[in-house]
């Protein structure tokens, strides 16, 4: 304890929200030149005790020692000035300035006159993006981006602060084959100059690839640290969710019913071009594609929450004109948004509130909205889906990610609709609360209700899906039928999603 | 400011040019030949005998203010000129007020009649109109005069009654009238000259009485009536009103009529027809009348004057009268006659 | 589970009023009659009655800054058709309501389906709705109306003193309370102000509610309209200026957030009636006008800045 080998250590830190012990005495150390993943459920703490270190959370107990000296995190400021820089999970650019302009936010480095010198700030944004091999231009406004772009300008930012501890809280969530592969090569580069990196992730693969050792928390208790040499997979998720995990993907044989959706020929400006499709009564019918193939947008479209071109869609074989969410939900659909905290919940309502919302008529009474029926009506839909809560006068914005997904499945739940569409419905939620939210689509599979479910994730997509529809660039680029999923390779189907093959029939 | 400015005159000479448009395109619709000459001709007349005068008053949101336009449109009938009036929408709004009279200097008027909405902030507006040498006559409302000449300009005439002893009249009636007065003044905008004189013109003819209160209610009947309300609650005993325009007569005198207060005697300024059909119901006890048609045609008058050459006095006084039960029906007379 | 929970917004407006209260009955003994609240509680009424409106819309996240010339509009229409047209009373407030209920309409269409700011459609209303007055009737003041009309604005609660516009106001509060807290309506409203794309994407008709809100806030101006004419005996073309802004002020003072999805009635109510307390509570001491606006100023920003520490002390 206390010997100076270590950049920082951190023990006995706790941390309380309203309600909720965040963080109970865990303890967290790094030494320099390594990469210290961070890794739990989500709620579990990790970027709790990283906004302590990083001096965002000012309100904590606990001692922190840094170089060996004893010290208080009081401000952002501060803890960069000592050497801590932090990507966070949410992206914190302003989306109407430029690239180089976020960059150097505050501290734009000025001439003379004490105007702002732009040529300077450019050219050093220009360096800072050139170590990273990012071609991203300085120049562009950042609303021009992709997110995985985005992610980018954010290390790029961080590495601007010359800093002895860089910690990334998710930050490939976002990014693109290509981008991961650079964001290591960075990673690697800075371990070699002596820089400490903590990676918060749940891609269990990436951790054995970049990982040295690990900290693993689960709700909000410290568990252990260990070597990443030494450790599989099968032990970091038994260790996350406090048991073994056998079966990751269940899959429940259901012959499938009739066509409770059919889409034809659906075209949307230069993002969806002809797109044709069906989902069947218990099925899980999977969409999957990398970032920008036009997932999101053809289910948004299907929805009615964004006007399309031409195109014919039937439900239960009758054709329907959809142009509203309204008329979507009153012909039995749902959908689930790929961004839960914008699109999906209101963050500041309480639980019974968003979730009621969809369909009050669970809720009324003789004199109007009655309160404890609504609750009751609610607490069984949370409880069906394991809603972590310690009531549903909690607001939305408390809970964590997979929580907050389940909530959303909640609000759908309420409506009882037949076709169910999940828009990335795993994205930035860890093992535990995943496979329950697979579970929930199996039982709606069983319970014959159409399912589909759009994900970037190739696994997952294989592991849980029915049938396969493989998007690039706006376009259907392979039809994966029921008895071909187990027999095609992974590179198959990412060879589709790439344009690279087509692949139009079933067998 | 400057760049204001300009831009206002990039405004108006924009509309000028667009009206300008449409009436050669009427034109040109018209007889095409002909206009030509026609329109000469109509130029060499203007100067001699069409006169352009801008008036230019407070707002024309009150009776005192339709009486005074339809007064103004009368008189130039009968002498022979052309009266654009015009007003802000509302009496506070000086800026506006200030923007009209520039325009009013931009456009070429022969002459500017106005009523100043603010004592002092009219000056620098006042000051262009005289470099453009177009004369301005005051009417109704006076101008701060020291500001007037630390900027050098200059006003041919005030038209208008004597404010101070207009409300004299009726400051001399009550204290005739009411003995062991408790009196409440509802006063009208801040910075208004003629309002402040209003106010003790009054005050001076009873400084026996018992002041209870005196709050101002900007001019507005709604808040007249909350402040009446408020002020009968915590006294009673009030039995003398004087409310220095007619719209807040009127809100003092709904809330005591509400209150169920008797034996209040109520005196405002404007006679407005409000104020008539009251005097008549005995609700108010005199209303002191301004005759703004009158004001209106001396003005008009004054301006030709000094188109003419003359040189005219500091005042031209105008005749104001207090209209109690006594005088009521003469004084109707009189206002309907100008509606024929 | 069942344990109430108490509303904290409205706490802090509660609690300025409970303070103002006291400091007035110390100061001034004619404060504490009651005559004297009944004097307040009829002087609240057309602000009272626009701020409900007003807060409806800005529960959605909107605003709306054309209610005083709504006031205006719909007054001098009816005033016509009343003393001008010879029409009964009943059809003279039918269309001021009509009016009114049509000028909130035309905004809620800009904003909802023209996707125009709401500052933006409801500054245009305002000149709009206002400019319709001015050419009505110019500087005319219509008056004239029968007694069982202006009954509505002076008449009494037979037996008693106080006068039936303040049973309108209450039951009115009643009405809008029972909306916003029971009916699906009101759970939108807040929705749409909390987040109008999830709101939009839990298939609501986001597009319907807002333009709604938007009406509502038209006809509660008539109906301010209504009382203020009855009261007065006038109509006038010049009425309602700056009301916007005492019923906006009220809807603040009583803790609704100007960014929508928060708020509640009754705060806006407390809001109003503080407005009003010290404007009564000045005039009894015999406060110059001017410094009761300075005084009005403060206690906005001392009601809004109670709200923002308190919101600051319960997310540590």
């Amino acid at each position: 304890m206390g010997n100076s080998r270590y950049l920082v250590e951190m023990n006995d830190i706790s941390v309380e929200f309203p309600g909720v012990k965040a963080l109970d005495r865990v303890h967290f150390n790094a030494v320099p030149g390594e990469v210290h993943v961070l890794l739990g459920e989500n709620g579990a703490g990790k970027s709790t005790i990283m906004k302590v270190l990083a001096g965002v959370n000012t309100n904590y107990t606990g001692t922190i020692i840094w170089k060996g000296q004893e010290i208080t995190a009081r401000s952002v400021d501060e803890q960069r000035q000592r050497g801590v820089s932090i990507i966070f999970q949410e992206m914190n650019l302003l989306k109407n300035l430029t690239v180089a302009e976020n960059m150097f936010l505050g501290r734009q480095p000025l001439t003379k006159t004490g105007n702002i010198d732009w040529k300077k700030m450019n050219q050093d944004a220009r360096a800072l993006l050139d170590s990273i091999n990012s071609d991203i231009p300085e120049t562009v406004q950042v609303s021009a981006l992709s997110v995985g772009q985005m992610q980018m300008v954010e290390i790029a930012k961080a590495l601007s602060f010359h800093c002895d501890i860089l910690i990334m809280d998710e930050p490939t969530s976002a990014l693109t084959e290509k981008e991961v592969e650079s964001l290591f090569s960075i990673i690697q580069k800075l371990k070699s100059e002596g820089v400490a990196i903590v990676y918060i992730s749940h891609r269990l693969q990436e951790i054995l690839k970049i990982g040295d050792r690990l900290t693993i928390f689960r709700d909000g208790q410290y568990i252990n640290t260990v070597n990443v040499k030494d450790i599989d997979i099968d032990q970091m998720v038994a260790m996350m969710v406090g048991r073994e995990m056998t079966d990751y993907y269940p899959k429940v044989d259901v012959a499938p019913g009739e066509k409770l959706l059919e889409v034809k020929n659906i075209r949307q400006g230069t993002v969806l071009k002809d797109v044709s499709f069906y989902a069947r009564a218990g099925e899980i019918t999977g969409f999957y594609g990398l970032m920008g193939a036009g997932r999101t947008e053809l289910v948004r479209a299907v929805f009615g929450a964004d006007p399309i071109d031409s195109g014919e869609i039937y439900i239960k074989g009758k054709q329907v004109a959809i142009k509203s969410c309204e008329q979507a939900k009153k012909l039995g659909m749902a959908l689930l948004t790929e961004d839960r905290k914008n699109q999906g919940l209101i963050l500041e309502f309480d639980l019974n509130q968003n979730i009621s919302l969809p369909n009050l008529d669970t809720a009324m009474g003789g004199l109007g909205l009655d309160k404890n029926k609504e609750t009751e009506n609610n607490q069984r839909l949370a409880d069906s889906v394991r809603v972590k809560t310690p009531s549903l006068m909690q607001k939305a914005k408390n809970l964590s990610g997979g929580n907050q997904q389940k909530v959303v499945i909640c609000k759908w739940l309420n409506t009882d609709s037949d076709i169910i569409i999940f828009d990335e419905p795993t994205r930035g939620i860890d093992v535990g609360a995943k496979a329950e939210i697979y579970g929930i689509m199996n039982d709606l599979k069983k319970a014959g209700k159409a399912v589909i479910m759009v994900s970037s994730e190739l696994a997952e997509c294989m592991g849980v899906s029915d049938r396969i529809y493989v998007m690039h660039e706006g376009e259907i680029t392979g039809v994966i039928g029921t008895e071909e999923i187990g027999n095609l390779t992974e590179e198959q189907v990412v060879g589709l999603a790439t344009g690279a093959n087509k692949k139009m029939s079933e067998g | 400011m400057k760049i204001m400015k300009n831009r206002q005159l990039k405004k108006i000479t924009a509309i000028l040019m667009a009206s300008a448009m449409v009436f050669g395109l009427t034109a040109c619709g018209g007889s095409g030949g002909e206009s030509t000459s026609s329109t000469g001709g109509e130029g060499s007349d203007s100067k001699s005998g069409d006169i352009k005068i801008a008036y230019i008053v407070k707002a024309k949101t009150d009776e005192f203010w339709t009486t005074m336009e339809k007064g103004a449109y009368a008189a130039a009938e009968e002498k022979g000129v052309t009266v654009e009036f015009q007003a802000p929408e509302k009496e506070t709004d000086v800026e506006k007020q200030v923007q009209m009279v520039e325009n009013a200097v931009v456009k070429g008027f022969d002459a500017i009649i106005l009523s100043a909405a603010d004592s002092k902030s009219l000056v620098p507006a006042i000051v262009k109109a005289n470099n453009a040498n177009i004369p301005v006559i005051l009417v109704n409302d006076t101008i701060d005069e020291e500001a007037l000449e630390a900027d050098g300009g200059k006003v041919e005439t005030y038209v208008g009654i004597n404010q101070y002893d207009a409300a004299k009249l009726a400051g001399e009636y009550a204290a005739e009238n009411i003995a062991d007065g408790k009196v409440c003044y509802l006063e009208g905008i801040s910075g208004v000259k003629a309002l402040e004189d209003r106010l003790t013109g009054f005050r001076d003819q009873v400084e026996g009485y018992d002041i209870v209160a005196s709050q101002t209610a900007k001019c507005d009947r709604n808040e007249a009536f909350n402040v009446m309300q408020n002020v009968l609650q915590k006294n009673p005993d009030v039995n003398v009103v004087w409310a220095v325009n007619a719209e807040m007569g009127q809100g003092a005198i709904q809330a005591i009529q509400q209150g169920n207060y008797e034996d209040i005697q109520v005196f405002d300024f404007d006679a407005s027809s409000d104020d008539l059909q009251a005097i008549e119901d005995g609700t108010l006890a005199g209303t002191v009348a301004q005759y703004p048609n009158l004001q209106a045609e001396t003005a008009i008058q004054c301006c030709l004057d000094v188109i003419n050459g003359e040189t005219l006095e500091a005042h031209t006084e105008t005749a104001a009268q207090l209209i109690t039960k006594d005088n009521l029906e003469e004084y109707r007379a009189e206002m309907e006659k100008l509606d024929e | 589970m069942k344990k109430k929970k108490i509303d904290l917004s409205n706490m802090s407006a509660l609690l300025v009023l409970i303070v103002l209260c006291i400091l007035l009955s110390i100061a001034e003994p004619a404060f504490h009659s009651f005559a004297n609240f009944i004097n307040i509680l009829q002087q609240v009424t057309v602000i009272a009655v626009l701020a409900l409106g007003v807060n409806i819309v800005i529960f959605t996240g909107g605003i709306d800054i054309s209610v005083g010339s709504v006031v205006a509009f719909s007054g001098i229409v009816m005033g016509k058709l009343v003393v001008e047209g010879g029409m009964p009373s009943i059809v003279g407030v039918a269309a001021a309501l009509v009016i009114g209920a049509a000028c909130g309409t035309f905004n809620g269409i800009m904003i909802a389906k023209f996707k125009l700011q709401p500052m933006i459609a409801t500054l245009a209303m305002m000149s709009m709705a206002r400019g319709a007055a001015l050419t009505l009737a110019g500087g005319e003041t219509i008056t004239g109306y029968s007694d069982g009309f202006r009954w509505i604005g002076i008449g009494t609660v037979p037996g008693t003193q106080i006068p039936v516009q303040i049973i309108f106001m209450i039951l009115l509060y009643l009405l809008f309370y029972y909306i916003m807290k029971y009916r699906k309506f009101g759970r939108y409203i807040y929705s749409i102000g909390g987040n109008e794309e999830a709101t939009r994407l839990s298939g609501i008709n986001v597009d319907k509610f807002k333009t709604l809100a938007y009406t509502l806030s038209g006809l509660c101006a008539a109906i301010a309209s209504v009382i203020l004419v009855a009261k007065l005996n006038s109509a006038q073309s010049t009425a309602g200026q700056d009301y916007e802004m005492d019923a906006i002020a009220s809807c603040v003072i009583g803790g609704t957030s100007l960014l929508g999805g928060f708020g509640s009635v009754w705060g806006t109510f407390v809001g109003a009636i503080i407005m009003i307390v010290i404007r009564n509570g000045l005039n009894l001491l015999n406060v110059s006008a001017n410094l009761q606006k300075l005084v009005i100023g403060v206690v906005i920003l001392l009601a809004v800045l109670a709200d923002s520490i308190r919101n600051k002390a319960a997310k540590k």
